[in-house]
Parts: C-alpha cells; structure tokens; sequence
C-alpha cells in the first residue's frame, strides 16, 4: 500500500518553499490541495515545489499546478517546480509542460527563477 | 409587503422524505459488491445462510474465470460479522491485499480479491441500497450514451478499425471517433480529459459532438493543427470547470498513403509495421489543450504502409501499478506491441488482457481507451 501524498510547507523571505513527497495521483491531491492552496494563494507568495520525492503524476496533480500556476499569476507571483524524477519529467515533457510554467533542476534555480 | 402578482401558474418542489418516522428501526444488511472483473456493480446480500464462491455451477455465487477453484471460499454472517475462509483454493484469496490462511474477518469497506473478481464488502441499510441503485441506474444511463456516441468497428475496407474501451468508474473522460471527411481523407481521433468520472464525461461528450459533427466554424477538419487550435480556444479550462484534455489527432489520405497528426499534450500514438517489429511514434510538441490562451499547434507527417497498423490509447493503457507495487509506464508497455495477435480477441482485447493480467487487482486506476486502425 503507497503511504499518502504528504505536504510541508516552510516560508523564507518573500517565497514559500513546499515540499510534496508521494503520489499526485487522484486521492493525493484531494487530500493536499486545499493546504496548498491556503498556504501559498491568498497572499500572492512566489513559491517553488520540491518534486524529488513525488513518485508519480497523474492528470489531476498537473491540473492541481495548473490551477495554482493561474491564481498566483493573478496575484503577480509565480509557482516553480523543481527535482522532479526521470518518471514525472517524462510526463511533463509529454504535456508540454514547460511551456505553462518554469521547472528546473534544483532549489537554487527555482528561487532565481521565482525572483525575476 | 407587497404580494407579487399571481399568473395562477405555479411550481410546487416536494422534498422526499430522507428521514425514518419515530421510531422506526433501519434495516442493515451486509452486501458484497463486484468492483472488478465479470459482473460488475452485481451487489450480493448476505444472509444467515454461507455462500459459497467458485467455478463450480453448484456455489451461491458461480464464477467462469479459470482462476478461480472450483470451491474457492465461503463467506458467513458471525455474530453480526462478516467472516471469509479459503477452501484450500488453488490461487488463494486475498484480503485487502493479503492472502488469507484461515477463517479471516472481512470489515466494513474491505476488499475481498479472487482471483481477477474483486468484490467489497458494505454494510449498508436498504435505504442506503436503493439510493445505489437508483444513482448506478443512473450512471449507466450516461455510459450507455457516451458509448452510443463513439463510432462502429470497419471491418472491411482499406482503413479497418477496432476498438475497446473500460472506463476506471461507470463513466470515464475518454473518448475516440474516426471517419471519412471526404472521399480520400479519414480522420481519426483520442481525447482524454484531466480527471475521470461524471465531470470529465460530460466534457468528453462536447468535445466529441464538436468533432463528430465537424462543428468548428472556419475550420479545416484536414488539418490537425487548425483542428487543436479551435479547440484550444474553444474549450479553455476557466471556462470548463477547471478541466483541459490531451488529444492526438490525424488525417490518413487514402490515395497519397500519408498520415498528417497533430497531437496537444498526448503521448505517441505508434505506426507498428505488418510484421510488428517496427515502431514509429507520431507525437508533436503541441501543450494540452485549454491551459494556454494561445498556443502553437505544430504538424507532423508520416509514409504510411501498407499493412500497417496505427495504435492511439489514452495514458490508462500503460500508467498502471503492477502487482508487485511498481509504477509502470510507457516503456514497460511498448514490448506488448511486438507480441502475435491471439485468435478470436481483437488486438486492443489482447492488450487490455495483458494489461488486466499485470495490473493490481481491482479496477485500473484511470480509464482504458485503446484504438486500432489497420492500413490494407
């Protein structure tokens, strides 16, 4: 049995750091998204998402970032995604992904990115 | 106050009664309801009498599957408790996932897995059951339509095609279609949207009327980057619930033997040659649709040959999990395309099969969507 999709969320300076460890699949993102969204969305925070303990994506956790990409920018401020596994990767580069929004290698360069 | 103006029409909502009178005791039985394999949504009650689960045509519940013993086990109401014992079954029987040795309690909500037949145990009232099957009939009136809506199999002709669908829930996000624009085009077509369940079909079924119909004005059905274009305007997520789809989309040109595809956040459809040892991915880097107010749709174009055979499937083909707990994925699914046919299944059959075989008991995680068409 897969252990439940697990949030944490830290703050530093002006950017919200959340780390996702597990699988964004369906039942995963029922149970996190309404945390992130609350952390991250009403006060308009740069954020960047550590993804190298998230196993797998399914169609619902793209929406999720899609969903939560589209409120930040409304509120001038950007989502950055960052370490994603070779397994995540292949799906973001399938749906095209990095035309929607930065992902990048490590957390160094999603805070640059999420500061420009 | 002023009373408003009375028309002498009037509507009048009664509200069913959703409580017992006084006093009244619900009654609560234990039921078993197929969640996988034959006969699904069957719900079997159970009473103070065993039932005996099998292949042989003498159980309370009679299964054909080879899998399954000919006795496989027993099921019996304890002391209000709903009790499993294997009957020394070949392939055995699984509890939430564990294979049982002796007489095992089955919980409230348990899985209770025999071979490919996965069944759940709910304790519910029979208020509770017929508001089920009232919502099940209901659900079945809508995956009845959606499948009314997809397109025949061609089995003669020079474009031959063959499908087979099984959504992960009574209705899915998945949808195909296929036929002649003209004499010398044929369109063929996946659509796949974000989610799965009654949402995601209602979705499906606009944009698969859009396309059945060839309702996008202005536009050139013979060009697959037009087509997704339209459909990205058209169907943008703030306006849809949130939701966006993926979708490959071709033209095969019957005289030229060229297939011009166009594809937007879909992985690969595959040209697999006659002998089924080549494999040719057809994808183009177009994003999903309806995230992006204006996005390029880029198109790609292919010799096709004769015999081959073009394979599109949405991502619940192959994004399973195995029984050994892996995440499998595209790569782990491709091999499967080399394998012989097997006589008397369609190809999409043999590879849900194969599929079916690997995966996890249970249903699939996401919709299985799987068509062929077959270049004479």
């Amino acid at each position: 049995m897969n252990k439940p999709l697990e949030i944490e969320v830290t703050y530093t300076a002006n950017i919200a750091r959340v780390k996702l460890r597990g699988r964004l699949d369906t039942p995963g993102v029922d149970r996190v998204e309404a945390k992130f969204t609350a952390a991250v969305v009403p006060e308009g925070r740069n954020t960047v998402v550590d993804l190298s303990e998230v196993s797998f994506i399914a169609s619902m956790g793209l929406r999720m970032f899609i969903g939560l990409a589209k409120a930040l920018k409304r509120n001038n401020a950007k989502l950055v995604l960052f370490a994603p596994q070779s397994q995540v990767n292949e799906i973001f580069n399938t749906v095209v992904m990095r035309e929607i929004m930065p992902i990048v290698v490590d957390e160094a360069e999603a805070v640059r990115f999420a500061a420009t | 106050m002023e009373q408003p103006e009375d028309h002498g029409d009037r509507t009048t909502i009664y509200r069913r009664e959703d409580t017992l009178p006084e006093g009244a005791q619900e009654e609560f039985g234990h039921y078993m309801v197929v969640i996988g394999g034959a006969g699904l949504g069957r719900r079997l009650r159970l009473d103070s009498e065993p039932i005996t689960i099998g292949r042989d045509p003498s159980c309370e519940l009679a299964l054909s599957s080879p899998d399954v013993s000919r006795r496989h086990c027993r099921l019996q109401l304890v002391a209000g408790e709903v009790f499993v014992t294997d009957l020394r079954s070949t392939n055995g029987t699984y509890v939430d996932g564990k294979r049982i040795e002796d007489s095992t309690l089955l919980p409230d909500g348990s899985i209770l897995e025999i071979g490919q037949q996965v069944l759940k145990h709910e304790r519910r009232s029979t208020r509770e059951i017929k508001e089920a099957q009232d919502l099940d009939r209901d659900l079945e009136k809508a995956r009845n339509y959606v499948l009314s809506l997809l397109p025949s199999p061609i089995v003669t002709g020079t474009v031959q095609a063959e499908w087979f669908i099984v959504p992960s829930a009574k209705v899915g996000g998945d949808a195909f279609g296929y036929g002649a624009l003209d004499n010398d085009r044929f369109a063929i077509y996946l659509i796949d949207v974000s989610g799965h369940g009654v949402g995601a079909a209602m979705l499906s079924v606009s944009i698969l009327n859009v396309l059945r119909q060839l309702a996008l004005p202005g536009t050139d059905f013979g060009r697959p980057g037009d087509v997704l274009t339209r459909l990205n305007q058209m169907f943008q997520m703030e306006h849809h619930n949130g939701m966006f789809f993926t979708i490959w989309y071709g033209v095969y040109n019957r005289l030229e033997h060229m297939m011009v595809y166009s594809s937007g956040g879909h992985h690969p459809a595959f040209l697999v040659s006659a002998d089924r040892k080549q494999l040719s991915p057809l994808a183009t880097k177009g994003p999903l649709i309806g995230v992006m107010d204006e996005a390029p749709f880029p198109e790609a174009q292919v010799r096709v040959q004769p015999g081959t055979s073009l394979h599109i499937f949405s991502d619940g083909v192959f994004e399973i999990g195995d029984k050994q707990g892996r995440q499998l994925g595209l790569s782990d699914f491709l091999p499967l395309l080399n394998q012989p046919a097997v006589e008397g299944r369609s190809e999409p059959q043999r590879l849900y099969q194969t599929v079916r075989n690997t995966a996890r008991p249970g249903p699939l995680d996401d919709d299985f969507s799987y068509l062929v068409i077959k270049f004479a």
